[in-house]
């Protein structure tokens, strides 16, 4: 089915030619990757829609009528209501509160500790890969030691020495993770330094530390994203960890961790108030690892012909 | 009969992400039994997903449009069960691919290989052992020596051109009557190259069947092409046999194609003619001709409509608004044919 | 061509790999040449014979085995940190693989400002960008590209992004490691015209790698064919092609496909038997000597010399050598 051709005397002169074409062009970029897996996959937007939801509840406690730590025991034990969504604990503090308070503090140290872990194990993979030879091996034997020992064991000892607090609890959990991202990193490093352009890079004369910045460090973001939000996700579970073995943060503040270990007591005829912050742990961590899986399948070199 | 494969209205579009992509516009072109037909252009022009569809390989998020007929020996493939693809693919038209490498089973023996795709096609009810002397029995056609040792060998423990072969082999043990070759040479050294051509130049004339061979160089179509179909952005362009489209090219792009390869008989040191530009965005293909946007003689109707295909006579088709009398053909060098070297 | 100063001095060079134990792959034995100012070089040769390992170990990317190499008068593998500095001005690179050349992650005007700011060929900011936009138009592409990302552009326009990038240091020598392989053929060409145009304009010397006999032939102004780690022929380009001497050069020659279906039925095929042997432990005496048809007994044991038998044609084959005596 042709349409009809409409023929007038300039249709077989010479076309006057615009500029030269300049190519199709795909936009693609890496946040348009990201997002568009995210679409695709059910799981994946339940997870950010409910680390939204915690994230802006966690940053809005403050706002909370409740006081998370003050006692008053004339609520001892509450039943959920319009007051108390999660009713009140043996203290008769809020516990919808306390659950807020506690995923600042989760989602606080799982932070801090990932961008700590990242940090060292970035730095120590990057100069590990690009220098090579016995710097190297030097340095992996040093981050084997750290990936062989008993992390949690250690954990608990050093806890137990060091002063408690936040900052500890920080320190500690990084201390234990950055050798899995120096691996990381330190691989990728040592497949881009024989990439062309790092090769070209120092044909230019490019120094050893302007390619590692320029050049290498943007190229390893990719698997560096998918392993913070893993970071992310193992953190927040070690230190809930840690916390109800009364080792992380100490009473009386609120962490999902420390309220788990308190409800021990009382699980046969409070369930609850077990339940509570062991599904708040289980649905954060849970999201993060989705996350963490979906940016890794986004982040997948894809070819464009 | 005096077409194997009849080709019509065929359309093939991918739908990705970021469109859909029409790799190949309403096409259509015959192959003559026994003879070899080059499908030629560069990347995106689609030529592949041709060559894939005429074997039912097009697969998610590619997908054959409505309307697009191929007829073998007068049936409609596109109209195949799964059953009647397995049987005609790898019996009657068999596929062979450029890097052997990767379409042969690194974990299976030679001899194995070549043995399952007759297997698969049993029709005479060959027994084992004599399935595995016409193995044998190819892989000495194809040039092997110690045909018995090679079977029982693992593809890489074999070089470059011997996997070729291997794959050659693997396609015709069955006697089929097309054979699809997708840039087969390509990944070769340009002496094995020259060996697999004669090979096949050889194979074609004792076991008679037609090749449709898929290549960007022209030296190996000058070599082995007894009809060419020239392709650009999905659509065919010209078509028509061997010396015409050489000697007597009457589409722009044919013209720059064959002059942009240097020669290495000649001795010119000028600049290579080119073909400016890049090819066009398939997902918004220009509405017009496909060349009309790197076509140094366009005019303005060739942004408005496709040209229709001219039939030159002798099986020459052109699909050029310059082939239109009204056309200005001025200062155009190969209107009056002949190639460069001749003028 | 003689009366030219000398760029390149290839002296004797070696490159061995070890290849598990008792082995060896012999990339490059042996093999010295000449490139003088303003020439184009090409090299040629199958897979194995070594021509990208050559030419990298020439502009000192490889380390050597054994024998020299000699740019200006100094020795590429024994430069000081400054001395290297100096040489990455002069010494620029054009790569085979334009996906993997070019930084995913950079703008394009990045890309080609890298040299510029490391050598710091600019005054200020106006004029580094000024450089970066003469550079862009010297390679056919303008200003709107500079702003964007590198994997918006096709494997044609990363070449003359690459290209551009090598030129940003005004370089004297450039070394092509099959800069056309990877892409269209008629996009080839356009690469070809620019490397040419470029360097009638800044009168380059280039050395050009490349297993496409055509395109070499078009571009050099000698030609030095490799096979399996030794030079075989050296010669101007059209007098290869009129006159090859090796027996390789024969059989390759007549190997290459001509777009031409009249010369291509027509012309006498050379077809060598066999396969392209591997480097590792390759046999004594002259490499060839297997698949040659016109091998005598001296060629399994006597490797032959690169020798000038007729002026500028130098050829490493016994035939000639014994006609000399």
């Amino acid at each position: 089915m042709e349409n009809k051709i409409v023929i007038d005397e300039k249709s077989f002169q010479r076309m006057e030619k615009k500029e030269k074409d300049l190519g199709t062009v795909y936009h693609r970029s890496l946040w348009k990757d990201i997002v568009s897996e995210i679409k695709s996959n059910p799981a994946a937007i339940l997870a950010v829609i409910f680390l939204t939801i915690i994230i802006i509840a966690a940053l809005l406690a403050p706002m909370s009528p409740y006081d998370p730590n003050k006692l008053d025991l004339a609520n001892k034990f509450a039943e959920p209501s319009m007051q108390h969504p999660f009713g009140c604990d043996e203290y008769g503090r809020d516990y919808f509160t306390r659950s807020l308070y506690g995923g600042r503090v989760s989602l606080l140290v799982g932070f801090s500790a990932m961008l700590v872990t990242v940090l060292i194990g970035t730095t120590i993979g990057i100069f590990s890969g690009y220098i090579g030879g016995k710097l190297d091996m030097f340095l992996m034997r040093f981050t084997d030691i750290f990936l062989a020992l008993p992390s949690m064991l250690l954990m608990i000892v050093l806890n137990t020495i060091l002063k408690p607090g936040m900052i500890t609890l920080i320190l500690v959990l990084s201390l234990f993770s950055w050798a899995g991202v120096a691996r990381i990193t330190r691989a990728e490093t040592m497949s881009l330094k024989e990439r062309d352009f790092v090769l070209a890079s120092k044909n230019l004369g490019a120094g050893s530390l302007l390619v590692a910045v320029q050049h290498i460090l943007p190229n390893i973001l990719g698997p560096l994203i998918v392993a913070a939000s893993l970071g992310v996700a193992s953190a927040i579970l070690t230190e809930s960890s840690l916390s109800f073995l009364g080792l992380g943060i100490s009473i009386p503040n609120a962490s999902w961790g420390s309220m788990l270990q308190a409800a021990q007591s009382h699980i046969l005829d409070k369930p609850m108030l077990a339940v509570y912050p062991g599904m708040l742990i289980l649905f954060t961590v849970l999201s993060f690892n989705i996350l963490g899986d979906v940016l890794r399948s986004a982040l997948e070199p894809k070819i464009v012909k | 009969m005096n077409t194997l494969v009849e080709v019509k209205d065929l359309s093939v579009s991918y739908f990705t992400y970021a469109g859909e992509v029409q790799s190949v516009r309403d096409i259509s072109f015959e192959i003559k039994p026994g003879k070899t037909t080059a499908l030629v252009g560069e990347s995106g022009c689609g030529k592949s997903v041709t060559s894939k569809s005429l074997m039912g390989l097009i697969e998610r998020p590619g997908k054959i449009k409505e309307g697009s007929k191929i007829f073998y020996e007068g049936k409609n493939l596109l109209e195949f069960t799964e059953k009647e693809w397995l049987a005609f693919r790898g019996k009657e038209c068999s596929m062979i691919f450029q890097d052997a490498l990767v379409s042969l089973n690194p974990t299976l023996m030679i001899g194995k290989q070549i043995m399952e795709n007759l297997e698969n096609h049993n029709g005479e009810g060959l027994s084992q052992a004599q399935i595995r002397d016409k193995a044998r029995q190819m892989l000495e056609l194809v040039g092997i020596p110690d045909a018995e040792l090679c079977l029982k060998k693992y593809p890489h423990e074999l070089s470059g051109g011997m996997r070729q072969r291997v794959m050659i082999a693997t396609a015709l043990i069955t006697n089929p009557k097309l054979l699809i070759a997708d840039e087969p040479t390509t990944a070769l050294d340009v002496t094995i190259q020259a060996q697999i051509l004669e090979l096949m130049k050889q194979l074609q004339e004792k076991l008679g069947m037609a090749i449709i061979m898929i290549t960007h160089d022209l030296g190996v179509v000058a070599d082995i092409a007894d009809e060419i179909v020239v392709m650009y952005a999905g659509k065919i362009v010209e078509r028509g046999s061997n010396e015409e489209i050489f000697y007597h090219p009457r589409h722009p792009y044919t013209w720059a194609l064959m002059n942009s390869v240097p020669r290495l008989d000649l001795d010119n040191k000028e600049e290579l003619v080119t073909i400016e530009g890049n090819i066009p965005d398939m997902i918004h293909p220009p509405k017009g001709c496909a060349f009309c946007s790197r076509c140094p003689y366009a005019m303005n109707i060739c942004a408005e409509y496709p040209p229709e295909e001219l039939d030159l006579g002798e099986g020459h088709r052109v699909a050029c608004w310059l082939t239109d009398p009204r056309a200005d053909v001025s200062g155009i060098p190969f209107q009056t044919g002949g190639a460069k070297d001749e003028q | 061509m003689n009366n030219r100063p000398v760029e390149l001095e290839v002296k004797n060079l070696k490159k061995y790999y070890p290849a598990g134990r008792n082995h060896t792959l012999k990339a490059v034995d042996d093999v010295s040449f000449t490139i003088y100012k303003g020439e184009t070089l090409g090299i040629v040769g199958e897979s194995g014979c070594g021509k990208t390992t050559c030419g990298k170990t020439c502009i000192g990317m490889i380390e050597n085995t054994a024998g020299q190499v000699l740019y200006q008068g100094k020795d590429v593998h024994k430069l000081s940190k400054k001395e290297r500095f100096n040489f990455s001005g002069k010494v620029q690179m054009i790569f085979q693989d334009p996906y993997a050349s070019l930084d995913p992650h950079q703008k394009v005007y990045n890309i080609v400002a890298e040299g510029i700011r490391i050598h710091k060929l600019a005054k200020d900011q106006k004029e580094e960008e000024r450089m970066v936009l003469e550079l862009l138009d010297m390679v056919g592409l303008n200003a709107e590209h500079a702003m964007r990302n590198v994997h918006e552009f096709s494997g044609g326009q990363r070449q003359r992004i690459g290209i551009a990038r090598a030129l940003a240091v005004n370089p004297e020598f450039l070394f092509c490691d099959e800069p056309i392989s990877a892409l269209d053929v008629s996009i080839q060409a356009q690469i070809i015209n620019l490397l040419m145009r470029l360097q009638k304009e800044r009168d380059l010397t280039m050395l050009f790698i490349a297993h496409d006999l055509s395109m070499v032939k078009h571009i050099s102004d000698r030609i030095a064919v490799m096979y399996l780690g030794n030079m075989v022929e050296l010669s101007d380009s059209s007098e290869l092609y009129k006159n090859p001497l090796h027996p390789y050069t024969e059989a390759l020659l007549s190997a290459v496909p001509v777009a031409d279906p009249k010369v291509s039925h027509q012309r006498k095929k050379i077809m060598l038997k066999g396969d392209v042997p591997s480097p590792i432990d390759p046999p004594e005496g002259c490499r060839f000597s297997g698949r040659c048809s016109k091998c005598s007994e001296i060629c399994t044991r006597v490797r032959p010399e690169l020798v000038e038998v007729e002026p500028g044609h130098f050829v490493a084959c016994h035939l000639y050598h014994s006609a000399n005596r």
